[in-house]
């Protein structure tokens, strides 16, 4: 089957897909407003998990480089393949998801490559795309100190799918519940949650904290020892990777969401906290004070003790509880108007001349390091 | 006292009323055991996991933990241990 001469066809790459992942959810948005505007194209990655479902296409360059389409690459950390798909003979994007700083994974030498490799790379693509997407503001003040222009940001989810939903009071004789849902990762600091958790045991005794997400092996053995050291293992509890619906679970029945992340590029589960009408304490580092915009309690100190003593406080103040919730809501609703399918699709309505009245584009002649001596020195 | 939260939109009154609360639990906190400092080991935990601790947590935090072994020591004390493995146990 062959392809329209006039129509746009935006394809997708990022190295992983997996269910459970917010560039892999976009990705799957981002096809679908454009299918309903007739904008076709296709999902590729090199690494497909299970769960990331079948939209997800193993990597082909061949179907990636059909005439008149846009190839749109994700990048949220090395990516080993980005020379070759800078080599395609196609108009190129970049939607940044921003990178972990390095400095994070000093244990584990392999993650702290891949995060210098994918800074290094944008450092390089800055002048190799055709157009620029971040899905944020922070993200996008990023790029825009490495030198990229004409930055637009575009939608990481569909707000309509976040709706307030009404939260099961929790039974008296429960023990109370805290929770945080993420990436069991040092740049997530789980860590000064736990140590939290040893102080807010003092103030409301018996308190749980539920840490949701799978991730760093070494990172995980360090917070189960962390727990022991403090005498509440028995409160702290690490599922791992869970399916949506326990997720929502422990959504509902939690009692407060606590983020005391370093580095965030958006931060999906604060949207979620606040769909599951649950009070979010968050400290406003990098990207997360911008997801909320002022809903939820700013933490304006790392010392656990401190944080401890401020949820109990707001926790212990119903009425304050149910402003702090009113304005979440007042937040998600806001987000509806920034994070849908419209904004898509006006994104990439513009971009139909750049693609397709284009003059056909060829394979960039790719700077790559030549160990040949140049003809001007050969007799030298 | 430094202001350690933000609630756009609070009443002053009612911001007031949770900083006081705020500080009458940190009074409540401040006889609490200072396990959080986490400087000896704990007689549940043998001496291997918790050095292994001790190592992720220099690694995890930056954190300063007195008495951890230099790299150098830590290789004496690995080859000293496999000597006494090759000849079958400490003589």
């Amino acid at each position: 089957m062959t392809t329209p001469r006039s129509r746009l066809v935006v394809n997708q790459f990022h190295y992983h897909a997996a269910g459970a992942d917010a560039i892999t959810g976009q990705m799957r948005f981002i096809q679908a407003s454009l299918k309903a505007i007739g904008i076709g194209g296709e999902v590729f990655a090199v690494e497909v998990k299970k769960g990331a479902g079948d939209v997800v296409a193993l990597w082909d360059p061949e179907r990636a480089s059909k005439p008149n389409s846009l190839l749109l690459i994700h990048h949220s950390q090395g990516n080993p393949l980005l020379d070759e798909l800078l080599s395609l003979p196609v108009k190129k994007g970049i939607v940044y998801h921003n990178i972990t700083p390095p400095d994070f994974f000093a244990h584990d030498p392999l993650l702290a490559q891949t995060a210098r490799l994918g800074r290094e790379q944008l450092k390089e693509m800055s002048d190799q795309v055709d157009v620029v997407f971040a899905d944020s503001a922070y993200n996008a003040s990023e790029l825009k100190g490495l030198g990229f222009r004409d930055i637009r940001q575009l939608p990481l989810f569909d707000a309509r799918a976040f709706q307030t939903k009404k939260r099961e009071p929790r039974r008296p004789e429960l023990p109370p519940r805290v929770l945080f849902v993420g990436r069991l990762s040092p740049h997530k600091d789980q860590a000064r949650l736990i140590e939290t958790l040893y102080y807010l045991d003092r103030l409301r005794p018996g308190t749980e904290l539920f840490l949701v997400g799978g991730g760093d092996p070494v990172y995980q053995s360090y917070l189960k020892d962390l727990a022991r050291m403090l005498n509440i293992s028995g409160q702290v509890h690490l599922p791992g990777t869970i399916s949506a619906e326990a997720r929502d679970l422990c959504y509902r029945s939690s009692q407060a969401f606590v983020c005391l992340s370093q580095h965030e590029g958006f931060c999906i589960p604060l949207v979620e906290a606040m769909a599951a009408d649950l009070p979010i304490f968050s400290l406003p580092d990098t990207a997360i004070a911008e997801t909320l915009d002022g809903a939820g309690v700013q933490l304006n100190t790392n010392d656990p003790a401190k944080i401890a003593a401020v949820i109990d406080a707001v926790l212990g103040d119903t009425k304050t509880v149910g402003e702090i919730l009113a304005g979440q809501r007042r937040r998600l609703k806001s987000l509806e108007r920034t994070q849908c399918a419209a904004r898509i699709q006006e994104a990439f309505v513009g971009l139909r001349r750049l693609v397709i009245d284009a003059k056909p584009a060829v394979a960039p002649s790719r700077r790559r390091r030549s160990y040949a001596p140049s003809p001007a020195t050969a007799g030298a | 006292m430094e202001r350690l939260f933000t609630i756009a939109g609070l009443d002053p009154k009612v911001q007031r009323g949770l900083a006081q609360r705020v500080r009458q639990s940190l009074k409540t906190l401040s006889h609490a055991p200072a396990g959080i400092l986490l400087v000896r080991r704990p007689a549940r935990m043998n001496r291997l996991s918790y050095l292994r601790f001790r190592i992720l947590k220099r690694q995890f935090t930056g954190a300063r933990t007195p008495g951890l072994p230099s790299a150098v020591k830590t290789g004496r004390l690995l080859a000293r241990g496999l000597r006494r493995m090759k000849r079958g146990g400490k003589k």
